[in-house]
């Protein structure tokens, strides 16, 4: 069996289009569950029962929904478009993620502000400024490096309901021209040149933040998911 | 709404379900076996294991799980002359996908027992075999667990990849339904409340036994 | 950076191995009549979402055209019959890999197509061809009202190639299965929905009471053929001739009435050799 590699180059628009499409849902996705994330983690650490309630009920949906039947149900039940359908869906599963690790953070960063206030008589807000923000970031990153990686290969769930994201566009190279392996080489190359830079970009972020983010074991404890 | 329709095909949704459970049973079982030896292999001394390892770890980290599965099924094939069905392609792909992430969890198990464990138990005279099977991995275990069980849940979760090559679970069951009855809110509800219902137990479960281990090794629960 | 740029170089090593695999598509030089045979089974691919060719019924039986025919042909070879869901997305790897010895799909005979499986002589025909469904009172009668309108097709299907040359400017909305796309007309998602005849027969008969109608048929020829692996002409054969006899004795006929209502197209026949 031969290997036709021009194929990938005579179907570079539409890979090129598969990209795009990924990286779209991508960016949304995680700006959208950052901030339903964010938001519902603070609901967990709240003084109020009732609304640590609502975020945990929250958080019990729609982490135990696959993301497929989610983004199934925005699209053929609500009636959303492709795009939206997907995002939406994708977004309220990933948020459910991001306020566990939100609400983990708050809770070792108020263990860490307690313990920075009595230690030495600094202000409110130079404790928040120098010990508890970078402290927050430190804890957070491997977590939400973690989800940034999941949005993106949840992102190919997408193509289920319409999008014609990479992981689609694998199997219309392949439905056109018939040259599988081909083309899923060269989505999976992409995924993984994807994934690289989203990598690389946390650590450049890291870098910005002046973190050095702690890879032991409490980074490695939300691993690989889906 | 027609809810009636939901309980006209009870029965093959239930089928769906069943099918649904074995296969996650299936897939978390050989997976966690599997990813042992993975692990294993990540921390031998020998760089080139470690390295392999590592690198597979990688790929199912950057790889979705369907881009997986359809290597299974549409594209090995390809490769090698056999064709599984959508059921066996679809539980090898999920295999391997979540061996890396069972791979992790087992490694961080590990390491989670601290060293002080390992030297002490050595101290007593134990051979380093003992030293792992009585000291090490009963602790590494209970560390693991929930990991474990959230790896459960997120396997369940998946299985409804398998719809898209054809395997008829509980969200290809739904699906057949939805296509045949052009009804979606009622169907995609129950089948959503479904997998609700099913992970949330698992997930007690799994806290239930993690509980217990704990108690027996006299450390807090909480 | 730097254990992580080492990691995806593995990774990537990892897949390359892949391509090294030893490849044999092409195994020995049997038939798949005689590994059929041999095996004393045969597997078909069958749709479950086209009917009046495949479906599923209420209590999970596969029912349709090509069951029947898939029975009759594992019948003349005197071998049990294995069914395989099959989808345009997917019966053209399955027969590349072996994965089913013949696909008894509504697959339209093409050149594309002719240059990675072969057909058997075609074993359904007809003259309407492709059809729409829009909603009642739209203005999309044929290709040329589609400009700028969005049109929902399944994966992998003629109707893209057909779509993309009578209507460049159309937009596709590319789902996985029929029904996503009458859900998605629905929806108001797209503006038409492009199938062939009797599946747009079929839909529309379940939808009496909503608000669609279908435009009138493309008028294009769909000659219908059953696939089987390239370069096995004994094979091949083997099909032919079950499906001759099929005509022959009238069975084809009654079959066809069974799940077409009608009797086949007068045009239409499955050649007779006299010897």
């Amino acid at each position: 069996m031969e290997f036709k590699w021009s194929v990938v180059f005579e179907y570079r628009d539409i890979l090129l289009l598969g990209i795009v499409r990924t990286a779209e849902i991508f960016a949304v996705s995680t700006v959208l569950s950052l901030l339903l994330g964010t938001l519902i983690g603070m609901l967990r650490t709240s003084q109020k029962l009732l609304l640590r309630q609502l975020g945990g009920l929250y958080v019990e949906v729609f982490r135990n929904i696959p993301v497929l039947i989610q983004m199934m149900f925005f699209y053929f039940a609500i009636g959303l478009h492709s795009f939206w359908a997907a995002v939406i869906g994708l977004s309220l599963y990933t948020g459910g993620y991001i306020a566990e690790t939100v609400r983990s953070v708050i809770t070792a960063v108020a263990r860490g502000q307690k313990e920075a206030a009595l230690a030495s008589g600094l202000s409110t807000l130079q404790a928040h400024g120098s010990i508890v923000l970078p402290q927050a970031f430190m804890y957070a990153i491997p977590p939400l490096t973690t989800e940034l990686l999941n949005i993106l290969k949840n992102s190919s769930v997408a193509m289920v309901v319409g999008v014609q994201d990479l992981t689609f566009t694998a199997r219309e190279i392949e439905t056109a021209t018939f040259r599988g392996v081909e083309a899923a080489a060269t989505v999976t190359v992409l995924y993984i040149a994807l994934s690289a830079v989203i990598i690389g970009s946390v650590g450049i972020l890291e870098r910005i933040l002046g973190v050095r983010a702690k890879l032991g074991e409490r980074g490695r404890r939300s691993e690989i998911e889906e | 709404m027609r809810w009636h329709i939901v309980l006209d095909n009870a029965w093959f949704l239930a089928a769906g379900l069943s099918r649904t459970l074995w296969m996650s049973a299936v897939i978390i079982l050989t997976s966690f076996l599997l990813g042992n030896i993975v692990a294993a292999m990540r921390v031998s001394r020998i760089r080139g294991l470690s390295i392999v390892a590592a690198g597979y770890v990688e790929l199912m980290r950057a790889t979705p799980l369907l881009m997986v599965i359809f290597w299974f099924y549409f594209t090995l094939p390809l490769l090698t002359g056999h064709a599984p069905s959508p059921l066996l392609a679809a539980v090898s792909g999920m295999i391997a996908f979540r061996c890396a992430a069972m791979a992790e969890v087992v490694r961080g198990g590990l390491r989670a027992v601290g060293k002080g464990q390992w030297e002490a138990a050595q101290a007593s005279a134990l051979g380093p075999v003992q030293v792992l099977v009585h000291v090490v991995l009963p602790q590494a275990v209970v560390n693991m667990l929930p990991s474990l069980t959230s790896q459960s849940v997120a396997t369940i979760k998946s299985t409804s990849l398998a719809y898209v090559i054809g395997v008829i679970e509980l969200t290809r069951a739904g699906n057949v339904v939805m296509n045949r009855e052009y009804t979606t809110v009622e169907v995609l509800s129950v089948v959503a409340l479904t997998y609700l219902c099913v992970n949330l137990l698992v997930s007690q479960f799994g806290q239930a036994v993690w509980r217990a281990a704990r108690r027996r090794s006299g450390l807090s629960t909480v | 950076m730097k254990t992580l740029g080492r990691f995806q170089i593995v990774a990537l090593a990892l897949l390359g191995l892949v391509l090294l695999a030893p490849l044999s598509l092409e195994a020995a030089g049997t038939s798949l009549l005689e590994t059929v045979q041999q095996r004393g089974r045969v597997i078909v691919g069958v749709p479950t979402d086209a009917v009046p060719f495949g479906s599923i019924d209420k209590t999970g039986n596969r029912v349709g055209f090509s069951m029947d025919l898939a029975k009759e042909i594992a019948d003349a070879l005197k071998v049990k019959l294995e069914l395989r869901d099959t989808n345009p997305t997917t019966r053209i790897p399955l027969i590349q890999s072996g994965g089913v010895d013949v696909v008894i799909e509504p697959s339209l005979i093409t050149k594309k197509r002719m240059e990675v499986v072969d057909f058997t002589v075609p074993y359904y025909m007809d003259l309407k061809g492709n059809r729409m469904i829009v909603e009642k009172g739209s203005a999309i009668k044929g290709y040329r009202d589609l400009g700028g309108k969005t049109v929902a097709v399944i994966q992998g299907s003629i109707a893209i190639d057909r779509i993309k040359r009578n209507a460049p400017n159309a937009k596709l909305l590319i789902l996985q299965d029929y029904p996503a796309t009458l859900l998605a007309l629905k929806r108001g998602q797209a503006d038409a929905l492009f199938a062939m005849d009797y599946i747009v027969a079929e839909m529309l008969e379940k939808n009496r009471g909503e608000n669609f109608e279908a435009t009138p048929p493309l008028m294009e020829i769909q000659l219908i053929g059953m696939m089987v692996r390239q370069n096995d002409s004994k094979w091949r054969n083997a099909i032919d001739f079950v499906l001759h006899d099929l005509w022959q004795s009238k069975k084809y006929h009654e079959i066809y009435r069974k799940h077409f209502q009608r009797d086949p197209h007068p045009n239409f026949s499955i050649p007779q050799w006299e010897f």
